[in-house]
């Protein structure tokens, strides 16, 4: 035999055991982080659940795990999400009439071109004849791609004069607590909702998201809607902390409607729980100034002054207060 | 004092500029036109002398004006304040407008006096720089001086230079994600030089038009431009994703974002452009659909460049919205139309023959080629700007991840890898079956033996498999080829191959770049194919403990603190197979307004070990940790793509070329 013959049996050998290879080979799929890839994240500029760090896409990347084990398959699980978050939630387009045309305009455009390709091969010599220059052909693809591209700046234009909200140079989720923010209240209320009964969440991950929903009440002068979720926390198995935090806050709000001895109270109970608490140690501070009980306050600032969680720039308003509290 | 000089320098880039534009399209009605050197000179000196100027402000933190009051301070490293000339959307355009002003510059150079194609071309580029210095002259203004300081930056300012009376005693510094890797400093530059390259092509294209001068002579002059360019675009698209793999800590570095497709659009159109020119400059075909290409692939630059800065878009790259947006959009239209409707005027005068002879040609390939990279570019492209359509027709808003990207993607790139391996040996014009099988029988030889191997040592991924077959077989033919040839040459075999590779630098470089494509096809297969993600690791201090394949141990804690940022972290051991892998540092940078999960990697020849940190205390780690197989061969394929461009840049112009 030729060596060119044993190239041809050694290429027919191999790749049989290539074919075997690909026969046995199993797909390592992941289908929770396949599931994680096709949902977004909804408090992210456009990061999937599998991507985002946020704390509620590591609690929904959970959830996906849990609905898997208990059988959902993967078409399943994503419907669940968007029964409960909207279809908005889905990061893999929607087949609507849209969305199919999305999908086969790769074929669509393969076709097409396969087309125009086979017409530029060269027709048998004797048929050449001299073709008359024309102009209708390639003027009407020039013409056909500027219109669709109007349409379509048309449209993009239309979207940018509704502007979004300005955010920082960069926009993008690379810690919680700042894509929080891009989230409205009634989202993460939503989200906490959807969580609540939720097995694989446990209460003290609950209470954290409610912890930063009422935060946002507190700022904005919502105390009503923001005691709501502090009495929640309360009520459902608080870490020292959470507790700490809730009730320093709830004084706060006690403090600010007049009903001072109920406020003190509440503080006195927030440092009793987590004496770490800075921010219910100063409120004590305010509260105890505001009634001339310097005297009382002295100790509290001068633990004020030396925890390093307190913000630097306090410090003068602290030096300033301790000056005051001892005359 | 800079504010004066700057915008003097800004205005008289702007004079130059329109100088360039009106004197060298004055030749198109047929005016002879003497040297461009002049305008060209302002252009450049101008250009020179801002970016100069802001970036002496920058260094001597000159807080008067606004641009540095808003993206440097004082306490900003000195590689990053001077890296925060491009840091922000003002200084970005003024990198952008240099780099035009260089391409003006040197394409003067070798424009003589009755050259009508070279100085035509150089009013377009005059056109280009009218818009953008024009922007820096009106709406993105980098030396706008600050007239109301605030304790840390400027609240309001004004382009008038002489109405400065305030400078805040602290600039706000740049964003803290742009001062943590000298990348960062890098990547900017890089893109820019590809994409401004571009222009190139595309200014001798409409000059051809303008001047109803359809043969290839645009396209001959302009290819080592294209070349440069494309290199630049390619090193500049690495190092983004590179800088996002060591940096973000989110376990990768392409994401299917809006702002990285819309880089890697006109990487896609460039990259067919390069191929079908050679059809074009060799054998006369494709004629039109390289104006088209051309024209595309710099209106793609221009529309990339507004997805970025439009605010139309949410993603990680956004810079906050402002004028600049609507300007470049109509700049967008107006390439496209005018570009395309000048081309329809001219379509008349492009002979077609002679045609394709055969389809088994390298022609043939290269068409192959051609048609996949335009399904690749209209699927990202739509893919890209869909949800921003659904959202202003429907007002509901949905989102298209990388799942779509990677469906489509996917088998594109592995018809590709054929292609490749079939095309870059086949002859031109015409091959026979006998040529083909001498040239491919050993490469598919070594492709299904590497496969079969794999599969024997138990790679079980099925695609990872049909990756690595389809790339063996695109490395390989090359290689072969250039064996057999230099076996056939006097001299000896390694002699023969230098030699060989020595003198058709065009078709080798291009050789080098299927090369890397192979290399990067394999990193993409593995790390992303077949990585291994495991997610909230707790590991108490001095406790090893199991994770994907590795045993890590969290031995110790370190802080850092600079002016900028405190910086906690974790000293992480990884062992394998009870060898050593390294000690990982993943930490969390604290810059007061943004924490920053910097990632530990430990890279090795099979697998990259990553590890993010999510929590710390003395006690205990939160972490979580990924296994990347192959990794470094995605940012080694990646760079051989790019030195196979400029390996062909080397390449003296063929006489052929010439005489076309």
């Amino acid at each position: 035999m030729t060596a060119r013959r044993w190239q041809w049996l050694a290429l027919a050998g191999l790749a049989l055991v290539l074919v075997w290879g690909l026969v046995v080979a199993d797909a390592p799929a992941d289908p929770a982080l396949a599931v994680a890839e096709a949902i977004s994240c909804p408090v992210c500029d456009g990061e999937s659940v599998a991507a985002s760090q946020s704390e509620i896409a590591e609690s929904m990347y959970a959830q996906i795990g849990t609905l898997l084990d208990a059988g959902y398959t993967e078409r399943e699980t994503l419907e669940w999400f968007e029964a409960r978050y909207g279809p908005e939630i889905l990061l893999e387009p929607p087949l609507d009439v849209g969305g199919i045309l999305l999908w086969t305009l790769p074929l669509l455009i393969a076709a097409g071109g396969v087309i125009v390709i086979l017409r530029l091969r060269r027709p048998v010599a004797a048929e050449v004849t001299a073709e008359p220059p024309t102009r209708s052909g390639r003027s009407l693809l020039g013409i056909g791609i500027s219109a669709v591209v109007l349409v379509g700046v048309a449209f993009a234009l239309g979207s940018f004069l509704e502007p979004r909200a300005d955010g920082s140079p960069i926009t993008g989720q690379f810690d919680a607590p700042t894509d929080l923010e891009s989230v409205s209240d009634e989202t993460l209320a939503l989200t906490i909702a959807s969580f609540e009964g939720d097995p694989d969440v446990s209460p003290q991950q609950l209470n954290g998201m409610r912890l930063a929903l009422a935060e946002r009440y507190f700022e904005a002068g919502d105390y009503r809607s923001a005691t709501e979720e502090f009495t929640t926390v309360l009520e459902s198995e608080p870490t020292p902390a959470q507790a700490s935090e809730a009730l320093g806050r709830v004084g706060w709000i006690l403090y600010v409607n007049g009903e001072s001895a109920a406020a003190e109270e509440a503080l006195g109970q927030a440092l009793d729980t987590f004496d770490g608490n800075g921010e219910a140690r100063y409120f004590l501070v305010l509260v105890l100034m505001e009634q001339d009980r310097g005297s009382e306050a002295v100790p509290l600032l001068e633990a004020l002054l030396d925890d390093p969680s307190v913000p630097a720039d306090l410090q003068p308003d602290l030096l300033a207060m301790l000056e005051a509290a001892k005359a | 004092m800079i504010a004066v000089l700057g915008t003097v320098a800004v205005l008289v880039a702007l004079a130059g500029a329109i100088w360039l534009a009106v004197a060298g399209l004055s030749a198109v009605s047929g005016r002879t036109v003497p040297s461009l050197r002049t305008p060209a000179g302002l252009l450049f000196g101008g250009s020179v002398a801002g970016m100069g100027l802001l970036e002496v402000g920058l260094l001597t933190d000159d807080f008067s004006i606004a641009y540095i009051a808003n993206h440097s301070s004082t306490s900003t490293p000195l590689l990053f304040k001077f890296a925060s000339a491009w840091g922000a959307l003002e200084g970005s355009i003024l990198l952008w407008g240099l780099v035009l002003g260089l391409l003006a510059w040197l394409l003067q150079r070798r424009v003589g006096e009755g050259d009508r194609l070279g100085t035509v071309a150089l009013g377009v580029i005059g056109v280009v720089s009218v818009f953008f210095f024009g922007m820096m002259a009106s709406v993105a203004n980098p030396f706008e001086v600050c007239t109301s300081a605030g304790t840390v930056g400027c609240l309001e300012s004004s382009a008038w230079p002489f109405a400065g009376s305030a400078a805040p005693g602290e600039g706000r510094g740049p964003n803290p994600l742009l001062q943590n890797h000298i990348l960062m400093a890098i990547h900017p530059p890089m893109l820019y030089l590809g994409y401004v390259g571009l222009t190139a092509p595309f200014a001798f294209a409409i000059s051809a038009l303008l001047l109803a001068q359809p043969g290839a002579a645009w396209a001959a002059r302009t290819r080592r431009w294209t070349l440069a360019a494309w290199a630049f675009l390619t090193v500049g698209i690495l190092l983004g994703g590179w800088w996002s793999y060591e940096v973000l800590g989110w376990g990768g570095y392409w994401g299917w974002d809006p702002v990285e497709n819309a880089s890697f659009l006109p990487w896609l159109t460039a990259t067919a452009f390069l191929h079908s020119v050679v059809v074009q400059l060799r054998r006369g075909v494709l004629q039109s659909w390289n104006f088209v290409l051309v024209i595309a692939t710099f209106a793609l630059t221009i529309f990339g460049t507004f997805l970025t800065r439009s605010g139309s878009i949410t993603s990680v790259h956004s810079f906050t919205q402002s004028a600049v947006g609507p300007l470049l959009l109509g700049f967008f239209v107006l390439v496209v139309v005018a570009g395309l409707g000048l081309f329809a005027s001219r379509a008349h005068l492009m002979a077609e023959r002679p045609r394709v002879e055969s389809f088994a040609s390298r022609e043939g390939a290269i068409l192959l080629n051609n048609l996949l990279m335009t399904v690749w570019t209209a699927t990202v492209l739509v893919g890209t700007v869909y949800p921003i359509l659904v959202e202003a027709l429907t007002g509901s808003t949905i989102g298209i991840g990388a799942g779509f990207f990677e469906a489509t993607s996917g088998p594109i790139a592995l018809v590709l890898l054929l292609a490749i391996g079939v095309g870059q040996v086949t002859p031109w014009k015409a091959s026979n079956r006998d040529v083909m099988i001498e040239r491919l029988l050993v490469p598919a030889l070594i492709a299904v033996a590497a496969g079969a191997l794999a599969a024997i040592l138990g790679l079980r991924d099925r695609a990872a498999l049909v990756v690595l077959v389809l790339a063996v077989f695109a490395a390989t033919p090359p290689i072969v080829l250039l064996v057999r040839q230099a076996a056939a040459r006097p001299e000896s075999l390694g002699s023969g191959m230098r030699l060989l590779v020595m003198n058709d630098r065009g078709y080798w470089g291009g050789m080098l770049s299927h090369l890397g494509v192979a290399v990067l096809a394999l990193g993409i297969a593995g790390s992303a194919g077949m990585a291994i993600h495991a997610d909230d690791i707790t590991l108490p201090i001095d406790e090893p403990v199991p994770v994907a394949g590795h045993v890590i141990e969290y031995q110790s804690g370190f802080t850092d603190t600079d002016d900028q940022r405190r910086v906690v972290g974790a000293n992480i051991e990884v062992t394998r197979s009870s060898a050593t892998v390294g000690t990982a540092r993943p930490a969390l940078q604290d810059y007061g307004t943004q924490v920053i999960a910097t990632p530990g990697v430990l890279t090795g020849p099979v697998r990259d070990v990553f590890i993010v940190l999510r929590s710390i205390d003395s006690a205990q780690v939160v972490v979580d940790v990924s296994v990347f197989p192959l990794q470094w061969m995605v940012w080694v394929g990646g760079f051989l793509v790019a030195a196979g461009g400029a390996w062909s840049f080397t390449a003296r112009r063929s006489r052929r070329e010439v005489a076309a």
